[in-house]
């Protein structure tokens, strides 16, 4: 079988670098290329840890195919800069898309089949932009003992950028879905790793009622600008508050069905939980999974940096907290193990589906080592859990986000 | 100055070495390199550090779903005995 060649490796970055190898660069040669352990890129180039063109900073847990997520310090912002936004591909990203050729169609269950160039969506329908939470259902899966096969994502496959594009639901309205219609099934320009032309990396759909959740958006822009490649340019559904595979990156085509949609990654165990809670380790038959919809209540410390040492007595603590369709109550922060709790300030969201930024001073009273704990509550006054809830695929891990601070 | 051919070739040849150095020795180890990387970086592989139990799961879900060739008995159980050994929850690489 032969590799498949994408351009959003390190290997074509070094070679748009113009170089031949990494022995090259600006204009110089590099005496020792040649005792440079493979892995390492010259410190020239190494501006962030995965050299994702228009990527600063991400952790890259693979190349093939990319995925790649943000340290929780660098997801500070309140708008989650692109060039900070995690990168979860299934497969093969689309190359030299077009973006004026690119076609949207809307068939299946709906009296008009419809068909859409970008400008036709921008003209047609009302163009909005919403900050919008976007978080890869098995985020938190690093920490799943015993482990979950999957991505090893620790903190940071979160982000919550400005969207710009069109109401999912106007589009929908347009096409007039029949009452059969239960669910709704997203295609994509991405291709299957295996490079098997019949077989789809990714195919997630939505049931109606969700689908026609006014903040979801059929988006062609992040933050003012054109999508970046590995967040879906030049066109992609935003649903928000769900798990990320719902929000079909480079989107080709919606169709409505009458039955639960069967494509890749909504049967048997992907994107699913057991409809019971399970002890760790436990094998859970698959008829017994269901379809994960909302999220769980979560929050994140984004300052400061876990392990950093500080000297004054009075710390500044602050991150978002957000909770799938709903929204954040209250924030409680401990700096003793949990052993006392004070209430964090906490900002209203931007818009529904946005995350929400809370801020504390906490006081350390004396030199030495403490953690700082951070636990949200939902408007349905859920907590975070302080325990993984263990389920055989490392989904929906919300416990407590802990770091670590040494006042010195 | 080398041809561009034969740059993407040398980089290719020192990807693929990359990857294979991601791999700890052991009975199996071309087998699964081989295996994997046809489709998927072997950090896919790596990164994850499960019982032999899921990868056992794992090979069945990458042959039912992602279009993995099916193995003989022979290979499929060296496959497995290499993950199992050391790619687990006690011998991360």
């Amino acid at each position: 079988m032969a590799k498949n060649e994408h351009s959003w490796n390190r290997r074509n970055f070094l070679m748009r670098t113009g170089g031949a190898s990494a022995g090259l660069i600006f204009g110089m040669a590099i005496p020792f290329a040649r005792n440079m352990p493979a892995s390492f890129l010259p410190i020239a180039l190494a501006q962030d840890a995965s050299n994702i063109p228009g990527k600063v900073g991400l952790t890259e847990l693979n190349d093939r195919p990319l995925n790649a997520e943000t340290p929780a310090h660098l997801l500070d912002d309140t708008i989650t800069p692109t060039n900070r936004h995690f990168i979860r591909n299934n497969g093969n990203p689309p190359e030299d898309v077009d973006l004026n050729s690119w076609r949207l169609t809307i068939d299946g269950l709906v009296e008009n089949i419809l068909s859409f160039s970008i400008d036709d969506l921008k003209n047609q329908f009302d163009v909005v932009s919403y900050d919008l939470l976007v978080e890869c259902g098995g985020n938190g899966r690093a920490f799943f003992d015993p482990p979950a096969r999957g991505n090893q994502w620790t903190y940071g496959a979160v982000a919550c950028s400005n969207w710009t594009g069109v109401r999912l639901s106007d589009v929908l309205k347009a096409a007039g879905v029949k009452p059969e219609a239960i669910y709704t099934a997203h295609e994509s320009a991405d291709t299957h790793l295996s490079g098997n032309p019949d077989l789809q990396p990714l195919s997630r759909g939505l049931p109606i009622d969700k689908a026609m959740d006014p903040y979801n958006l059929i988006a062609f822009e992040q933050n003012g600008e054109a999508l970046h490649p590995m967040n879906g340019a030049p066109l992609r559904l935003v649903v928000p508050g769900w798990p990320g595979s719902c929000s079909q990156k480079w989107l080709n085509r919606i169709f409505l069905r009458d039955q639960v949609h069967d494509g890749a990654k909504m049967t048997d165990t992907s994107y699913r939980v057991p409809s019971y809670k399970v002890s760790p380790g436990e094998k859970v038959a698959t008829e017994d999974f269901q379809i994960i919809e909302a999220m769980p209540v979560k929050s994140l410390i984004t300052h400061p940096e876990t392990m950093k040492s500080v000297s004054e007595s009075m710390l500044e603590v602050r991150g978002h907290a957000w909770a799938g369709d709903t929204s954040i109550k209250s924030v409680d922060v401990s700096h003793d193990f949990g052993a006392t709790w004070q209430k964090a300030e906490l900002t209203s969201p931007n818009n529904a589906h946005a995350w929400q930024r809370w801020s504390a001073q906490i006081n350390l009273p004396e030199k030495g080592y403490y953690e700082i704990w951070a636990k949200a509550t939902d408007a349905n006054g859920i907590s975070q859990p302080f325990a993984i809830d263990w389920n055989p695929k490392g989904y929906l891990n919300n416990s407590l986000h802990r770091i670590a601070v040494k006042r010195v | 100055m080398l041809s561009a051919s034969l740059t993407s070739n040398l980089i290719a040849q020192e990807e693929e070495e990359r990857e294979m150095a991601l791999l700890p020795l052991g009975e199996g180890r071309e087998e699964v390199f081989y295996l994997c990387s046809a489709c998927h970086s072997i950090k896919t592989v790596v990164q994850q550090k499960l019982s032999r139990e899921v990868w056992d799961e794992t090979l069945d879900y990458m042959v039912s779903e992602q279009g993995m060739p099916e193995l003989d008995e022979e290979d499929r159980l060296k496959i497995l005995n290499y993950l199992g050994t050391h790619v687990s929850p006690e011998n991360s690489p």
